[in-house]
């Protein structure tokens, strides 16, 4: 059997990351709020800024919120030359580890040298360019500048509303590849072929076929092309609308025994959900492009025959 | 201590872009390794992998890669969301209770479906990390500056897919499966704290606190397998473990690149090997994860319990 070429498809992953604040960050946050950074006092000559809510080494509870000028001195720098989409310049500039005076951590950035290399290394005096805007997150602060340059901020009242959580998107790209049998079976999907594998152990057809049989462990080689028709074997019906829905409900999920295969796959059911039941005989409705993908099949609607006997689908209820 | 030793190993071809999916490539190290030791999956205890859904961008991409196994009738069955070396230690764990006589530890990757560099940023802090934008390069190169190793920039191992499994048995079960099986003569693990500006980064104290755990000069090891993606890190090791370098040191073939999740137990692997092989007779195996080599593990294995 020929080998076609793994099927590859870019993804794109976004979710927006929400994180429920206690109170030290809830003032720090609030802090960058105001254009301002605050620390939590650790122990007699401890200042740990961003704050934690422990002590690193004794696990004591923090709570003692201590004002700090901003400014610091560069002691590490990494140069960003050809900043990247996920960066948060995009000119050049240098992540850093700052320590802010009263310090004793140091606290991670960025610093906007105006594209001067030589100059972000360690020793730099530097302090805190805000944004204009200010929402309680760590961009409030855009960067770290030297600190001979002229900079002013507009600084929010206090008592402006708090924050009481973070809303942190996350955004990450991928390319798909769907690896050797599943790149087949999806293939051959597009040619209006359905193939499941035999598995050398239990010898039952399974559907959507994987890479290898999930009860020996063993790969499945043998194809076996099984009918575009069969039997619902659970089902139910979907009367809402939500996002990416393919068709208009009242419609109905089932799981779908086709003839041949020993393995019901998921797809969906369109019209009529007050006659559905279990047994009733459906066959696939494709679409008219080739598509290598389930959506090849549009929809499965219910066949004119009588329902089929309960001992040929007993043992998927 | 239990006497435990690590009795077969076995790993997939390393490559930029794997054809195999996450079943494919458990099933091919699984099956061979089982098939290397004359074993069947119900003659093994337990199973443990290491591998991360983020590499994939789907849940539970760890679950089904179960299928790759034989995982019905249901097994005891485990997983890390790490390099498979830490999967190792969880079985080792499991081994020193008595409950079981072996486990096989499995781990796969595929960073070529991901960004890398931009989903290690991840890793750092959700307020004030992740936000800025920070990738896997910033964090090496920050921790390359603080450590004076710099210089003309960052050298990192090429990335590939691939997937590792190796066998671990208690014992006369050791005996019986290998003849001259690696025994775990020590092993520890730890971390350092999470937050990047709390930590000297030019310095691994966990690290330092497991070398002495292991009694690490004690041993004399003539052969260690070290896992560090970055050429700075490597020479972090080194100075760390005060290995010199007349030392051989990553001679194994798995050392040319890096399979995110999977490196680090092929070290392991490759130091057992190097033992099993009657090359050496101690060895040291080392994994690492987390950003700028915040957790490492050390393993010693010995040509006897």
């Amino acid at each position: 059997m020929g080998e076609p070429a793994g099927l590859t498809q870019p993804y794109r992953l976004e979710y927006v990351y929400k994180r429920g604040l206690g109170p030290v960050l809830n003032a720090f946050f609030n802090g960058l709020k105001r254009a301002q950074l605050l620390g939590v006092r650790g122990g007699e000559n401890e200042i740990f800024c961003p704050p934690s809510e422990y002590h690193p080494e004794s696990a004591e509870s923090l709570t003692e919120m201590v004002e700090l000028t901003g400014a610091g001195e560069i002691v590490h720098a990494f140069w960003i030359a050809q900043p990247l989409a996920h960066h948060p310049s995009k000119t050049p500039f240098a992540f850093a580890l700052i320590r802010l005076d009263q310090c004793s951590s140091h606290f991670l950035h960025i610093v906007d040298t105006g594209g001067d290399e030589s100059l972000a290394c360690a020793g730099l005096r530097v302090r805190p360019r805000w944004a204009d805007e200010r929402i309680g997150s760590i961009r409030d602060l855009e960067s770290f500048v030297p600190e001979s340059v002229d900079q002013s901020c507009v600084v929010m009242p206090e008592g402006d509303e708090l924050l009481e959580r973070l809303n942190i998107p996350v955004s990450l790209e991928y390319q798909v590849r769907a690896g050797r049998v599943q790149s087949r079976f999806l293939h051959q999907l597009s040619e209006r072929k359905i193939i499941g594998r035999r598995s050398p152990a239990s010898q039952k057809v399974l559907l959507p076929p994987r890479g290898a049989c999930p009860q020996s462990g063993e790969l499945c080689a043998a194809e076996v092309e099984v009918s575009d028709s069969g039997t619902v074997v659970a089902f139910t019906v979907v009367r809402i609308d939500f996002p990416g829905q393919q068709l208009k409900p009242p419609y109905a999920c089932a799981s779908v025994l086709l003839d041949g295969a020993d393995q019901p796959i998921l797809h969906l059911l369109k019209g009529l959900p007050g006659s559905l039941r279990i047994g009733m005989r459906v066959v696939a409705v494709w679409r008219d492009e080739a598509l290598a993908s389930m959506q090849a099949i549009d929809y499965f609607c219910a066949l004119d025959e009588a329902d089929a006997a309960a001992d040929t689908y007993a043992e998927h209820l | 201590m239990r006497p435990v030793a690590l009795v077969g190993f076995s790993h997939s071809e390393l490559q930029p872009e794997s054809p195999l999916d996450e079943v494919e490539l458990t099933q091919q190290v699984c099956s061979s390794l089982r098939d290397k030791l004359g074993l069947k999956q119900q003659d093994i205890d337990l199973v443990v992998s290491g591998s991360c859904d983020f590499l994939s961008g789907r849940p539970f991409v760890f679950i089904s890669a179960l299928d790759g196994l034989g995982a019905v009738p249901p097994i005891d069955e485990s997983h890390v969301e790490m390099d498979g070396a830490f999967a190792l230690y969880e079985a080792w764990v499991r081994l020193q209770s008595g409950e079981i006589d072996c486990a096989l530890v499995y781990a796969f990757g595929r960073s070529s479906q991901a960004n890398l560099n931009r989903l290690l940023g991840l890793q750092s802090d959700p307020h004030w990390g992740a936000p800025l934008g920070l990738d896997e390069q910033a964090i090496a190169g920050l921790q390359a500056s603080a450590a004076g190793l710099l210089g003309a920039g960052l050298e990192r191992l090429p990335e590939a897919d691939g997937a590792a499994a190796v066998l671990l048995a208690a014992g006369d079960r050791a005996r019986q499966l290998c003849p001259r099986p690696a025994w775990i003569r020590a092993i520890d693990h730890r971390i350092d704290r999470s937050e990047l500006g709390q930590r000297n980064l030019g310095q691994l104290p966990a690290l330092e606190r497991s070398a002495e755990a292991v009694s690490l000069s004690s041993h004399q090891v003539e052969y260690a397998e070290l896992h560090a993606v970055f050429t700075h890190q490597r020479q972090m090791l080194k100075t760390t473990l005060g290995l010199g370098d007349e030392l051989p040191t990553n001679q194994g073939k798995t050392s040319a690149f890096d399979a995110f999740m999977v490196s680090g137990l092929m070290h392991l692997g490759e130091a057992a090997e190097a033992v099993m092989q009657g090359r050496v007779k101690r060895s040291l195996g080392h994994a690492s994860a987390g950003p700028a080599l915040q957790q490492n593990l050390l393993c010693v294995f010995g040509d006897s319990p």
